[in-house]
């Protein structure tokens, strides 16, 4: 067999073989699960992976696991379908690869990451500066404290008023340091390990806030973006973790409209639906919206097409001054609607990303504003 | 070598971010993005908890934020145990979360009979006496 036909054949094979592990096996031990006759390890593996279903098996039959297991099975394949495509175009196709780093490979200015640097690290401040009073408040609910995995994983119990100011000055000390360009290397990777501690405390409430994603995953990812810059002399810097920040930006649109779609189908942004979630959450600019039939009808497929869309703007850079408006215009109606987010909204400041910032430094540099170095 | 460890960070980063997706279900710090993707047909869109206390015999509605916690939160918390059959577990913590001197607590369910919330059933669904 040759290398071409193995790699085809490796990945059909193993995704065929999961289905058919999940038809004879793990499907039969959902019902199990449902009337608590599954084995240990089994019900272990529930625990860890769906935490909810003690409680959503209270609310649903047996039939609503057994269609989100398909789902996963689902969407497991079509998204091994498409990495061992992309696997096999890398290994086969010149002409593929040369698009693929071309797409990954894009140099950004040293300019432009300084002033990202400094917007990026004074959001992350801005986002949770109110962090140490609400770690202290939330101290008098520890009795409801169930910490998320990560947490759990590393043993971390809710923290004393002194534990929460010290890792209020950490992860504060430690943004302000990378906006002073201080180690920003070492010290964008202690904001970031700061911020999902932070984050994990807030969380560990059993409710997840969703909306700070999109700066978290840049946390992450812009320590590697500073060590690029540390690792060159040149102005120009290859810019790859910077794709793929605003990559992971659209990802998390694209996944949205797609969980939409294959959890609710068409159904999910009917006019019925939309003034039904608009007189759940009662503002009063929703239930003004809610008797207008025609704007009922138009705002929820307008919101999926945005959200199905919004990856465009990583191949159409012309597009990227309507994308972004209607973004920011999309999370302004998600508050004025809903009351969820805020005007000022953690997803619109993640914005940042997409806009090349080195038009700003030589302004910068007439103010003498020293921090962009 | 520098090439293939761009494109591990790159693949690895993408199998993080879609993994929740895949799974249905948050891991932390990757997380899976649903707003309003379920079906809004369902019991626990139409429903709302309230937690109340007793002074002098006469009925006040207990306000989260003396617990330190927020409305969405402490209301999300009081869903689940209610699901989880721990209603009783859920007002014992409330009660030791706060300073109000009160002998009784509940838990009460107001489940909507219609979409707008204009009709409703209410019941209590647990209740505290200490």
């Amino acid at each position: 067999m040759n290398r071409k036909n193995t790699l085809v054949f490796v990945p059909v094979v193993l995704i065929l073989a999961l289905c058919l592990c999940y038809e004879l096996t793990l499907r039969p031990l959902i019902t199990q699960a449902y009337v608590g006759d599954a084995p240990e390890w089994f019900e272990t593996a529930i625990k860890f992976l769906y935490p909810r279903f003690e409680i959503e098996k209270e609310r649903f039959d047996v039939t609503f696991f057994l269609s989100r297991a398909d789902q996963v099975l689902y969407r497991f394949t079509v998204v091994s379908i498409i990495f061992s495509t992309v696997f096999y175009l890398v290994k086969t196709s010149a002409t593929f690869q040369i698009k693929l780093n071309d797409f990954w490979n894009r140099e950004t200015s040293k300019k432009n990451i300084a002033v990202l640097r400094v917007l990026f690290y004074l959001s992350l401040i801005y986002i949770f500066y109110d962090a140490y009073t609400d770690l202290i408040l939330l101290y008098n609910a520890k009795a409801f404290y169930k910490p998320v995995l990560l947490l759990r994983l590393l043993h971390i119990g809710y923290p004393a008023h002194i534990q929460s100011l010290l890792i209020f000055i950490g992860y504060a000390g430690s943004c302000l340091l990378v906006v002073f360009n201080v180690l920003p290397v070492l010290f964008s990777v202690l904001s970031a390990a700061f911020l999902i501690l932070v984050e994990g405390l807030f969380f560990s409430f059993e409710k997840i806030d969703h909306g700070f994603a999109p700066l978290t995953y840049a946390a992450l990812i812009f320590p590697l973006l500073l060590y690029q810059v540390k690792k060159t002399d040149d102005e120009k810097v290859n810019g790859w973790p910077l794709r793929l920040i605003t990559v992971c930006i659209a990802l998390v649109y694209l996944m949205s409209a797609c969980e939409k779609l294959l959890l609710s189908g068409i159904k999910g942004i009917s006019m019925e639906s939309f003034r039904l979630f608009l007189h759940l959450h009662n503002t009063p600019l929703g239930l003004i919206m809610a008797k207008n039939n025609l704007l009922c009808t138009l705002l929820p497929g307008m919101a999926l097409l945005f959200q199905a869309t919004f990856v465009l703007i990583l191949f159409f850079p012309r597009l990227k001054v309507f994308i972004l408006s209607a973004g920011i215009t999309f999370h302004v109606m998600v508050y004025l609607l809903f009351n969820i987010g805020a005007l000022v909204h953690p997803w619109v400041l993640s914005y940042m990303f997409f806009i090349d910032w080195t038009f700003i430094a030589p302004a910068a540099k007439k103010l003498n504003i020293n921090l962009l170095r | 070598m520098e090439n293939k460890l761009k494109y591990f960070i790159i693949t690895s980063t993408l199998i993080l971010i879609i993994l929740p997706f895949v799974l249905l279900t948050d891991l932390f710090p990757f997380l899976r993005f649903g707003m309003f993707a379920e079906p809004v047909k369902v019991e626990a869109q139409k429903e709302k908890f309230i937690v109340s206390y007793l002074i002098n015999n006469k009925e006040t509605e207990f306000n989260p934020k003396e617990a330190g916690i927020g409305d969405n939160t402490f209301y999300y918390l009081a869903r689940n145990y209610y699901y989880r059959k721990e209603a009783n577990n859920f007002l014992e913590k409330t009660a030791n979360s706060v300073t109000i001197k009160t002998k009784e607590w509940r838990l009460k369910r107001i489940v909507f009979r219609d979409d707008k919330q204009l009709t409703a059933d209410t019941s209590t669904v647990a209740m505290l006496i200490l």
